[in-house]
């Protein structure tokens, strides 16, 4: 811009500051003239100035353009906030249909929220005509305030909502008293809305059913989806002491906003004081709807079983929205509606959980295996050990965790005293139920008792768990008891690993001719001999027999009887050199 | 008896006095209750004349163009500068041009304004 223009610039904004300022009220019709100018500054201009001015004319010019004003102009008056206001409380008042229809715009436009007491004097007005679109804007200045509240404060604004809110529920709260006169439910509507349940107004209106806006308070809470009469509606569970209308309308509605809203509350485990007011609670209407039940996610679904157990329903009642919903729900509602079933005895409960053992989510079958034994279903036994071979971890594990009584420490001393066949299905059973079986052999391997060191082997035999216990059972292949070393050298008969092989070869020259049968025997059995034929075997095996027993006779003489001094004739290669088990 | 009438006398012109202290008195009030008229628009013409330093020659040509416009008041040239072009009758070349140099002075040559602080 120029020199020039920007010091007539400044001559444009000394005349509007002028004319702002000044306390000739002639300046007044000055202004409103500008307003018609051609050139958008001059008239933006004049608006600033009117509105620092205060001048009530100009104000009422400025509402009388509204549904024409530009955004430049809605600008200005936004920055003046609340400066309009007594030029919209005379619109609203006016009974100009023109001026009342901009005024409630402009409110509405500028959340204006300190209107809504002026709305109400027009709308309780029985003679004034343009009631309903009064009504609809303190419906939508409540809805403004509601969110302002549940957002951030805007700083431009230079207001509190929770200043305007107070006042506005004050207000709101008179109309609501005088509804027999008026007969609105819009007042009470917005009332709801931004009231809190700690009002006490609104605690006793509900408590006291001869009121005369108990009905109309009761046919709100039921039919509004606004926001915030959920929110008060939803808040009245975390109260201590709730007006009982106010929950019994919460569970009576069956609208899906309202629902939803009730479950989120269900998300994760209820708190006391929900599941103290939740005990006064005997019936909800929508619990029998499975149309509405069945359109929700997941997660809600699970909610409605968490609110089916926690309110005070009859047992009928909760076990049937529980079949529903293991039955026909989510996977995650499936399996947490099975769960809660498991306190609910009857023929109805059981029906469901072995129908839930055809289901196709893993964790839903494991969660009925649960709950076979408990109930005393027939069957439930062999059920339970077919699903041990299950390829799906949940089932095995929900078998064995309904198998318990088939684990070691009472397999232990009942071992010795059971058939043999009973003896190879038990063992089968444990082993594949009791995880810490290995561990309790090895432990019991260490026994300071030869007997309990023996019937540990025979266990790891009977149980074929020779190969996870290979170690264990090696070292007690050089057990100073030779019936020890005897049962070791039959566990690993079953063995082909090459330390295995070794050991066996080892055994074979034992000084007790016991361990020496069993080692060869072994050999022998399993056809191991490091590639040699069973004629070289027994000639291998007649010469260490008589080697070993020279080395006896010496030890019995006198000579130390430690590393008898065998040597081996034609020694076969190692199991290693040879490749065993390897 | 001249007792009696001359206490009659000094009641009366008590009772004078006291009524014309009290005239006096509501007179006084309500001078000094009345509201100073403030709707002068030949004020606001010589303010806004002021504020922008016209001189006479200036002055006289802004009332010829108000009287010439019809315009009620005179300051309304301040906010219009539409009313700076001159009609098709003129063919004073003069006279135009002053128009012409007074709008510029007083709105420039395209009126944009300076925004001063919100109040």
């Amino acid at each position: 811009m120029s020199k020039r223009g920007r010091r007539v610039n400044a001559a444009l904004t000394a005349t509007f500051e002028l004319l702002a300022k000044t306390k000739n009220e002639a300046a007044v019709p000055v202004l409103i003239s500008a307003l018609d100018s051609t050139s958008p500054v001059i008239a933006t201009a004049a608006v600033r100035a009117i509105l620092q001015r205060r001048c009530p004319t100009g104000m009422r010019q400025l509402v009388g353009r509204f549904h024409e004003m530009s955004d430049a102009w809605r600008e200005v008056i936004r920055e003046f906030h609340g400066r309009l206001l007594p030029a919209l409380r005379d619109a609203v008042l006016s009974g100009d249909v023109h001026l009342v229809e901009n005024g409630c715009d402009a409110a509405r436009l500028f959340c204006e929220y300190d209107l809504i007491p002026t709305l109400l004097v027009a709308l309780e007005d029985d003679a004034n005509p343009y009631r309903e679109t009064v009504a609809r804007t303190l419906i939508d200045l409540a809805d403004a305030l509601f969110q302002d509240l549940a957002g951030e404060r805007d700083e431009r604004r230079r207001r509190d909502p929770q200043l305007s809110r107070r006042n506005a529920v004050s207000a709101l709260e008179s109309s609501v008293r005088r509804f027999p006169r008026h007969q609105r439910l819009e007042p009470i509507e917005a009332f709801l809305q931004l009231t809190t349940r700690d009002n006490a107004a609104l605690t006793g209106l509900l408590n006291d059913v001869r009121e005369s806006t108990f009905v109309p308070l009761l046919q709100v809470l039921h039919g509004s989806n606004r926001p915030g009469v959920l929110r008060l509606l939803i808040g009245f569970l975390d109260d201590a002491r709730p007006p009982s209308a106010g929950l019994a309308s919460l569970f009576r509605r069956n609208d899906r906003k309202c629902v939803d809203a009730l479950l989120r509350k269900f998300h994760g485990e209820p708190s006391q004081a929900i599941r103290h007011n939740l005990r006064h609670v005997d019936h909800v209407g929508w619990l029998g709807e499975h149309a509405l039940i069945d359109e929700l996610e997941d997660g809600p679904q699970q909610a409605v079983v968490r609110l089916a157990t926690t309110v005070n329903l009859k047992r009928d009642e909760i076990v049937k929205v529980l079949e529903h919903l293991a039955l026909r729900g989510k996977p995650g509602a499936r399996r947490a509606a099975l769960e809660a079933l498991r306190p609910f005895n009857g023929a109805d409960a059981n029906t469901v959980v072995l129908r839930a053992l055809r289901d196709n989510d893993v964790y839903v079958r494991a969660a009925a295996l649960g709950q076979l034994r408990p109930r005393g279903i027939p069957g439930a036994l062999s059920t339970l050990i077919d699903a041990l071979d299950s390829p799906a971890r949940p089932e095995r594990d929900a078998a064995r965790a309904n198998l318990e009584e088939f684990n070691l420490k009472r397999f232990l001393p009942a071992f010795d005293m059971l058939e043999e066949e009973v003896r190879k299905t038990t063992a089968a059973l444990v082993r594949k139920i009791d995880y810490t079986a290995p561990q309790l052999l090895r432990e019991e391997l260490e026994s300071p008792q030869a007997k309990r060191r023996m019937r540990a082997l025979r266990m790891i035999a009977a149980m074929d768990l020779a190969k996870d216990l290979e170690e264990a059972v090696l070292l007690r292949a050089d057990d100073d008891d030779h019936l020890v070393r005897v049962e070791a050298v039959r566990v690993l008969a079953g063995l082909t690993t090459p330390s295995t092989q070794e050991k066996l070869l080892a055994l074979a020259a034992d000084s007790s001719y016991a361990v020496r049968e069993a080692a060869w025997n072994a050999i022998e059995e399993s056809g191991r001999g490091g590639g040699l034929s069973l004629e070289e075997l027994e000639r291998l095996r007649e010469s260490f027999s008589e080697q070993a027993d020279a080395a006896h006779r010496a030890s019995q003489n006198g000579a130390p009887p430690a590393a008898p001094p065998i040597t081996y004739p034609q020694m076969p290669p190692t199991a290693s050199e040879v490749g065993y088990g390897g | 008896m001249a007792g009696s009438l001359a206490g009659a006398d000094g009641v009366f012109w008590i009772g004078v006095l006291t009524v014309v202290g009290l005239l006096a008195w509501l007179g006084f009030g309500m001078a000094r209750n009345r509201k100073p008229d403030l709707y002068q628009p030949r004020k606001l013409f010589d303010e806004l004349c002021k504020l922008h330093r016209l001189d006479r020659r200036e002055i006289v040509l802004l009332h010829t163009l108000a009287k010439e416009r019809q315009l009620e008041m005179p300051a309304l040239l301040f906010v219009h500068p539409e009313h700076f072009t001159p009609g098709l009758r003129h063919d004073d070349d003069g006279y135009v041009e002053a128009l012409a140099a007074m709008r510029t002075k007083l709105f420039g040559d395209e009126p944009t304004i300076e925004r001063p602080a919100a109040a």
